[in-house]
C-alpha cells in the first residue's frame, strides 16, 4: 500500500534523472574521455570533443540541438505514457 | 548519503521503555543467524565501494606534498599531516575563508528562492484548472533537458546585459533556475497527493487562501519541501561549469571552483584539493543528516494522526 502513494513521486523523480543522466557530462568525460575513438561516447561528451579537439563549434552547437530535440521526444513520450501528473478532479 | 543505506541489519532494537513492561520485539519471524551474517557482509561490501572514494580523499588530505606525488603510493599516509588542515586556508592559489562564505550564500540564497517560487506554483498547478496547465508545466521541465554547461554562453551575454557579471546573486539566481523544474514537479506530486477535501474543509471552517495553504497543505507536504531544499542545496552547492564562466573573481568563487585552483598547470597540490574537498563534502553531509530527522519527523507525524 506504501508504492501506489508514492507513485506521483516516484514518476517525477524518474522522469528528473532520465533528463539528468542523458545530460551528464563530467563522469562520462572522466571515465571514457582517453579512449582513443567515438565509440565510447554519449551526445553530451561528443558535443565536448567537437569544440575541444576539432574546434567545431558550429556542429557542436547542432549537436545540442539535436540533443534537445531527442530528449524533448522520450520526456513526451513518458508523460503520455505514465502520466506523472495527475489530472485536477 | 548514500554511504549509509545499506545497512542491511534487521530491526530487531526493542523500544525505548522500562524492561520491567515485557514488549515483544517488532518483527515476530526472527531471521536465522546465517542469514544475517549474509546480510551483514554483503551490506559491508557495498558500504565499502561507496565510502571508499571518501576514505581515499580523507586519507589523501594528510599526506604531505611529496608523499602524494611519489610514484610508489602509499595507501596510508607515512606521517599524519594534519596542519594541512590549517594551512589550506592561507595558500597563495586561493582565498579559502572568502569561497567557503561564497558556497554558503549562493547554495542558501539559491534554495530560499526556489523554495519561495516553486511552493506556490506546486500548490496552484496541483490545486486549479487552467487553460494550458500542461503546457506550463512541460515548459518548466523543459528548463531541465539542456546541458547546463550549453547554456553558459547565453547566461554570459545576459547577465552582461544586466549588469550582474560576477556577483552572487547572478549565481543565486542561476542555481535557482537550474533547479526550480525539479523542485515545481516533485512538490507537484505532493500537492496533488493531498485530498481537495482536506482544502474544502479547511475554508468551510473559516480559512482563507494562504491559511489553507500555509496552516493546512504544508504540514502535509513537508517531506516534498525537505526533499526539494535537499536537492536544490546540494546541487547548488555542487553547481561547476555555470559558476566557473560567470564568476572571475577569486574572492567570489565558491569552493567548487576554488578547488581546481589548486590544480596548476606546472603542479598540483594534491594534499589541498583532497583537503579541499573534505571540507566542502562535509557541510551538505551534516545538513543530511539534521534534515533526515525532519524528514522521517515530518512523515511519521503524518501517519500517526
Amino acid at each position: 500500500m506504501i508504492v501506489p502513494q508514492l507513485r506521483g513521486a516516484i514518476a517525477v523523480s524518474v522522469l528528473i534523472n532520465i533528463i539528468n543522466v542523458f545530460n551528464n557530462l563530467p563522469i562520462l568525460k572522466v571515465m571514457t574521455g582517453s579512449i582513443p575513438g567515438y565509440d565510447a561516447d554519449t551526445i553530451m561528451t561528443m558535443i565536448f570533443k567537437y569544440i575541444q579537439n576539432q574546434h567545431k563549434i558550429d556542429v557542436a552547437s547542432a549537436l545540442s540541438v539535436v540533443a534537445f530535440v531527442i530528449v524533448t521526444i522520450i520526456v513526451a513520450i513518458y508523460v503520455k505514457v505514465v502520466k506523472p501528473m495527475q489530472e485536477v478532479d | 548519503m548514500t554511504a549509509l543505506a545499506p545497512q542491511a541489519s534487521p530491526q530487531t532494537t526493542p523500544p525505548a521503555t522500562p524492561p520491567a513492561t515485557k514488549m515483544r520485539l517488532y518483527t515476530e519471524d526472527r531471521v536465522p543467524l546465517g542469514s544475517v551474517l549474509l546480510r551483514v557482509i554483503a551490506g559491508a561490501v557495498v558500504l565499502l565501494i561507496f565510502v571508499m572514494p571518501y576514505v581515499i580523499m580523507l586519507l589523501g588530505s594528510v599526506k604531505s606534498k611529496a608523499e602524494i606525488r611519489s610514484v610508489e603510493p602509499t595507501f596510508f599516509p607515512k606521517e599524519w599531516h594534519w596542519e594541512n588542515y590549517l594551512t589550506m586556508w592561507s595558500t597563495p592559489e586561493t582565498p579559502l575563508a572568502q569561497n567557503l562564505i561564497s558556497t554558503i550564500v549562493i547554495a542558501l540564497g539559491a534554495t530560499l528562492l526556489v523554495v519561495h517560487v516553486s511552493m506556490p506554483a506546486a500548490y496552484y498547478t496541483a490545486r486549479f484548472k487552467f487553460a494550458g496547465r500542461m503546457v506550463f508545466l512541460f515548459l518548466v521541465i523543459v528548463t531541465q533537458m539542456l546541458q547546463p554547461a550549453v547554456l553558459t554562453s547565453g547566461l554570459f551575454r545576459q547577465f552582461l546585459a544586466f549588469g550582474i557579471m560576477d556577483t552572487w546573486l547572478a549565481m543565486i539566481l542561476v542555481n535557482a533556475a537550474f533547479k526550480l523544474s525539479f523542485a515545481t514537479w516533485i512538490m507537484h506530486s505532493f500537492f496533488a497527493s493531498v485530498p481537495k477535501e482536506v482544502d474544502e474543509a479547511a475554508q468551510i471552517d473559516g480559512a482563507g487562501r494562504f491559511t489553507v495553504l500555509f496552516r493546512i497543505n504544508l504540514p502535509l507536504v513537508w517531506p516534498g519541501i525537505v526533499t526539494a531544499v535537499i536537492f536544490t542545496f546540494v546541487s547548488a552547492w555542487n553547481e561547476f561549469a555555470a559558476t566557473l564562466v560567470i564568476l572571475s573573481s577569486a574572492g567570489n568563487q565558491p569552493l567548487s571552483v576554488a578547488l581546481t585552483k589548486f590544480v596548476g598547470q606546472y603542479e598540483t597540490s594534491w594534499h589541498y584539493v583532497f583537503g579541499v574537498s573534505i571540507v566542502a563534502v562535509l557541510p551538505a553531509v551534516i545538513l543530511f543528516m539534521l534534515i533526515e530527522k525532519r524528514l522521517v519527523g515530518g512523515l511519521t507525524a503524518g501517519s500517526v494522526k
